[in-house]
């Protein structure tokens, strides 16, 4: 096989950047970001969509990055965990999660943050889960059962569910 | 060392006041604000010129011969750049020997030296290639033919009748279907917890009881699942110098293992593990993708990074073995304990004996004249297992406090007062006093907690709806583990300071507890005081691991940051330009950036002692020595201590125990543990068999809390684990094969978030002034401790069914 059959020159929009790659065609957006751009924030915690440590937004919404290939997300807008906010200025729910200590490893930490980020968006548009009572109902209110449900596609070994809960509760507030 | 750093040698001055205003603080960890930001650097993540991509090649089959390898078409991947097979890989100097507490090799068994498989998963190819992507394809293409044989998997070999392969062990010869080993892992077992072991007359005695419970607990295999895949990058600076950065509980153990296996001096190598994705005990031994990963990265002359895949972190990394507790527990009729008699029995590999000491809690958990404890092995086509969070504990304290429930209900006891009736007073392993015991103080405060006295013992007798609901408890300890541990402590002329040690973090709080020790000890504000961890070129800390580093390295940061003080003090006092000379050197204390007289007024910032000093900077280093380094009788929590005042410094940098070892010999000895106790509450539903856990409590004693923001963290993640153990966790051994069925996230289940109920934690104040000069007990292992025997119990108490293995699955329940 020629290269030029197995790779193809992609332009990623990453957290407002936009940056020309010649990708493998194999290549997942999360090995893009991680190797390739050396954005080492978004995790490989299963590489199955599994975990959700890989979660990033695209157009906004949640994807597991390490399900999507590079080659098709051309002109569209990943925001990684770099792209939400730096140590020196934290996006609220970053801070949430440093207040209430809702990681202990870390490692899972920028996927859930994400995550939660667009889970609010969720909830805001009225989108219910497995435990909204009235799911043709317009608002959502998002209480603890709530949130635990919306973030349960992003695993924790640690287990700090319980903080994790009550750091998006309050950055929701 | 830079140009004005010395490293003192005087005698510090223990007398003055302790600062109480840092330490037992909440503050947010170290790392925090990079970790939530991405900016943290795991392992695989920290760039190396001219990186190449590994990929290990493992065996599907788990017993049998490679009879043949064509790695034509891998090597024709465009991108690779090699294919290891066993006939190419190049061959280690020197072998895996008996592991110690320094090298600590998850395995003896070396892989990829010949076409021999003794387990599914074992490492039979290594590729390297220019991209990932080249690497994975390669991996899969390259085509192996074997001569399969029928792997033996199974636990129930170990029933009577069945036929026993190793004729080397003496059971075989016995006509036993196992081998009761006298050591494992350099007396991991038999050392300071032997696996043979009787107390008074044994289980002789348990004819002398009025009442009998006799049982047998069955408990699945469980893997760590760390989130952070298993890596490293190997680079070699120079044909003898080699750096590895990867995930380790243990820098310094990798390092040492490296030059052991290499035949090079500890010194050509060095090993990078600050921040660690989780580990649990899997990453704490080094195991064979290490090595060959090293030796690949030599051959091809570039640095190699290696991920293991989800996949492969079933085989790789150790496992928490499937295991049998066959358990008799025999009492007077007021159910005073008068003997306990209890047999492992588990699989171990084909090439070693292996076993975590289940039995051991039984040994220190209530008092009981007569126990006897056995460990039986079955050999099999496994990977070694390994250590798993509270290994013994975790399986052990559960089984045990299982049998104790089920006996008050037997008997029609209150658990609780069934507890209090067999409460050990003094350390049943050897009869001296505990350096500290709030046991009874725990449940207290947890049935108040919990209001425990409206528990309706009767089973089916409270509902919700058409919940059944039930509730139950069970005692927790972990023994108190230490180990040598060295750390350095610097200040500099702009007052801020740092503190140093070669510990990694795997998600504890290493760097915030050592900021907060050293900026309590100097008078500091926390946020002027930085840590540098994870790296063996810094002072030797120890493993992470057993919930034994903050109550070690913590007593070496604290150790150094008053030897650093101290000498502050002298140079001050000893000056003639400071406005303290000439005052004691007790009469000093440190406050807010300067030393200062108690009782006056006199006080001088310490950034002018060392600038008249001349010194930029200054540093001590300090020990935390509890002896016998690596010795097993010295690991565990049992040891020979005077009193708190015993622990003295001396000029050549070491914490050592003073006083008379005759007297320490006789009087001395303490039993060190760390105590709790956990209640859970649960409904069940009577159609669908479904469990949910509405509520976990644990109350801890557990000496000094350095941080209660990141203990209570710890200990929630903990008791999460327990509630795993109980309901979730299994990997399922296809016995055909000889493989796991479920390895992956998807089917190896763990709690989301959804599972997870209300969990409290709670910590008494459980001042122990014998266990380090720190007062730290360690929560790392504890909270796991006991909570699926709550649960358990409450199960039943919600259904009337006694379930004895684990995890419950719904139709157990049904």
């Amino acid at each position: 096989m020629s290269e030029a059959s197995t790779s193809s020159l992609v332009v990623l929009c990453v957290n407002g950047n936009r940056h020309r790659l010649h990708l493998d065609h194999r290549t997942t957006v999360l090995d893009a970001v991680r190797e390739h751009l050396d954005l080492t924030g978004t995790k490989k915690g299963c590489d199955h969509g599994q975990c959700g440590a890989c979660t990033v937004l695209l157009d906004g919404r949640r994807v597991n990055a390490c399900l999507v290939l590079a080659v098709t997300v051309g002109g569209k807008q990943i925001t990684t965990i770099e792209g939400l906010g730096t140590s020196g200025d934290l996006h609220p729910m970053q801070q949430a999660f440093v207040a209430q200590d809702a990681l202990q490893c870390g490692y899972c930490t920028p996927g859930q943050i994400c995550s939660a980020v667009a889970m609010l968006h969720e909830a805001r548009q009225g989108w219910p889960s497995a435990v909204t009572a009235d799911v043709a109902g317009e608002s959502i209110r998002l209480d603890d059962a709530e949130i635990r449900e919306r973030m349960s596609g992003n695993l924790c070994r640690c287990g700090a569910y319980v903080n994790i809960v009550t750091a998006i509760a309050e950055a929701a507030r | 060392m830079e140009h004005g750093m010395t490293t003192t040698t005087t005698s510090p001055d223990l007398s003055a006041p302790a600062q109480t205003n840092v330490v037992g603080k909440g503050f947010a960890r170290t790392e925090a604000d990079q970790k939530v930001s991405g900016a943290l650097r795991y392992t695989a993540e920290i760039p190396a010129p001219g990186l190449c991509y590994g990929v290990l090649v493992t065996s599907p089959i788990a017993r049998g011969r490679i009879m043949g390898v064509d790695t034509r078409s891998s090597e024709a991947v465009p991108g690779v750049l090699k294919v290891f097979t066993h006939e190419t890989m190049p061959r280690l100097p020197s072998h895996p020997e008996q592991p110690d507490w320094d090298i600590m090799y998850g395995s003896n068994y070396v892989p990829m030296e010949g076409p021999e498989i003794v387990y599914a998963g074992q490492p039979i190819g290594y590729v390297v290639a220019e991209t990932l992507e080249a690497a994975q394809y390669a991996a899969e293409i390259v085509r192996y033919t074997f001569d399969t044989q029928t792997p033996v998997v199974h636990l129930d070999r170990a029933e009577p009748g069945a036929p026993y392969p190793d004729k080397t062990q003496p059971g075989h010869a016995a006509g036993l279907p196992y081998h009761e080993p006298d050591e494992i892992w350099l007396g991991y077992v038999a050392g300071t917890l032997p696996s043979h072991s009787i107390r008074g007359k044994g289980r002789a005695a348990l004819a002398q009881a009025e009442v009998r419970l006799d049982g047998s607990w069955k408990l699945s295999y469980n893997h760590h699942n760390p989130m952070e895949l298993v890596a490293l990058t190997a680079v070699w600076e120079t044909p003898d110098r080699l750096l590895v950065y990867e995930t380790s509980q243990t820098p310094n153990n990798f390092r040492n293992a490296y030059a052991k296996l290499l035949g090079l001096p500890r010194e050509n190598v060095r090993v990078v593990s600050s921040y660690v994705g989780g580990g649990f005990g899997c990453k704490g031994p080094i195991w064979p993708h290490s090595w060959l990963t090293v030796l690949a990265a030599r051959e091809v002359g570039r640095p190699v990074r290696l991920v293991l895949s989800r996949q492969q972190m079933y085989t790789s990394v150790g496992h928490r073995e499937e295991q049998r507790l066959d358990v008799s527990l025999g009492t007077d009729r007021d159910g005073r304990l008068v003997a306990m008699d209890v047999t492992k029995t588990s699989p171990t590999p084909e090439f070693e004996d292996w076993a975590e000491p289940a039995w051991y809690p039984f040994t220190f958990m209530y008092a009981c004249p007569n126990l006897q404890t056995r460990l039986r092995l079955v050999r099999a086509n496994i990977q070694s297992p390994t250590f798993m969070r509270a290994p013994g504990e975790a399986p052990g304290v559960m089984v045990q406090e299982c049998a104790i429930n089920e006996l008050a209900a037997q008997l029609g006891v209150d658990p609780i007062e069934l507890r209090l009736r067999n409460h050990a007073d003094v350390y049943p392993i050897d009869g001296s006093p505990w350096s500290s015991k709030l046991l009874k103080e725990c449940y207290a405060r947890g049935a108040e907690r919990v209001e425990w006295h409206k528990r309706n013992p009767e089973p089916r007798s409270v509902r919700d709806g058409r919940m059944l609901l039930g509730m139950g408890m069970a005692s927790v300890s972990h023994t108190v583990y230490r180990k040598r541990a060295a750390a350095r402590v610097t200040i500099a002329a702009d007052g801020s300071a740092h503190a140093a040690a070669s510990a990694s973090d795997i998600g504890t709080g290493t760097a915030t507890f050592m900021r907060q020790i050293t900026a309590e000890e100097l008078g500091l504000p926390f946020g002027k005081v930085t840590a540098l961890i994870g790296d063996t070129g810094l002072p030797e800390a120890p493993m992470q691991a057993g919930a034994l580093l903050a109550a070690s390295l913590g007593s070496a940061t604290l150790d150094a940051a008053r030897r650093l003080r101290s000498r502050l003090v002298h140079m001050a006092v000893s000056d003639r330009e400071s406005p303290l000379h000439g005052l004691p050197a007790d009469r000093v204390i440190a406050d807010s950036g300067c030393l200062v007289s108690v009782p006056g007024t006199a006080r001088e910032p310490i950034h002018a002692i060392l600038r008249r000093a001349g010194f930029t900077e200054l540093s001590a280093e300090g020990l935390f020595d509890p002896g016998g380094l690596g010795h097993p009788g010295n690991l565990g929590g049992h040891e020979t201590w005077e009193d708190a005042g015993s622990w003295r410094h001396t000029g050549n940098t070491r914490l050592v125990r003073t006083g008379d070892p005759k007297r320490d010999a006789r009087e001395g000895r303490r039993g060190m543990h760390s105590w709790g106790s956990v209640f859970a509450t649960v409904a069940v539903d009577p159609d669908f068999g479904l469990i949910r856990v509405r509520r976990l409590t644990g109350v801890y004693a557990c000496g000094r809390i350095l941080n209660p923001k990141l203990a209570e963290s710890q200990l929630i993640g903990g008791i999460t684990w327990g509630m795993s153990q109980a309901l979730f966790e299994a990997t399922h051994m296809d016995r055909r094969y000889g493989r796991f069925m479920n390895s992956n996230y998807a089917e190896y289940l763990m709690p989301v978030n959804a599972d997870v109920p209300t969990i409290e934690v709670e910590f008494l104040e459980d001042p122990d002034p014998y266990v380090n000069p720190a007062g730290v007990k360690g929560v790392g292992e504890i909270g796991i401790i006991g909570v699926a025997a709550a649960i358990v119990d409450a199960v039943w108490n919600a259904t009337g069914k006694r379930l004895r293995e684990l995890p419950i699955t719904a139709e157990a329940v049904l």
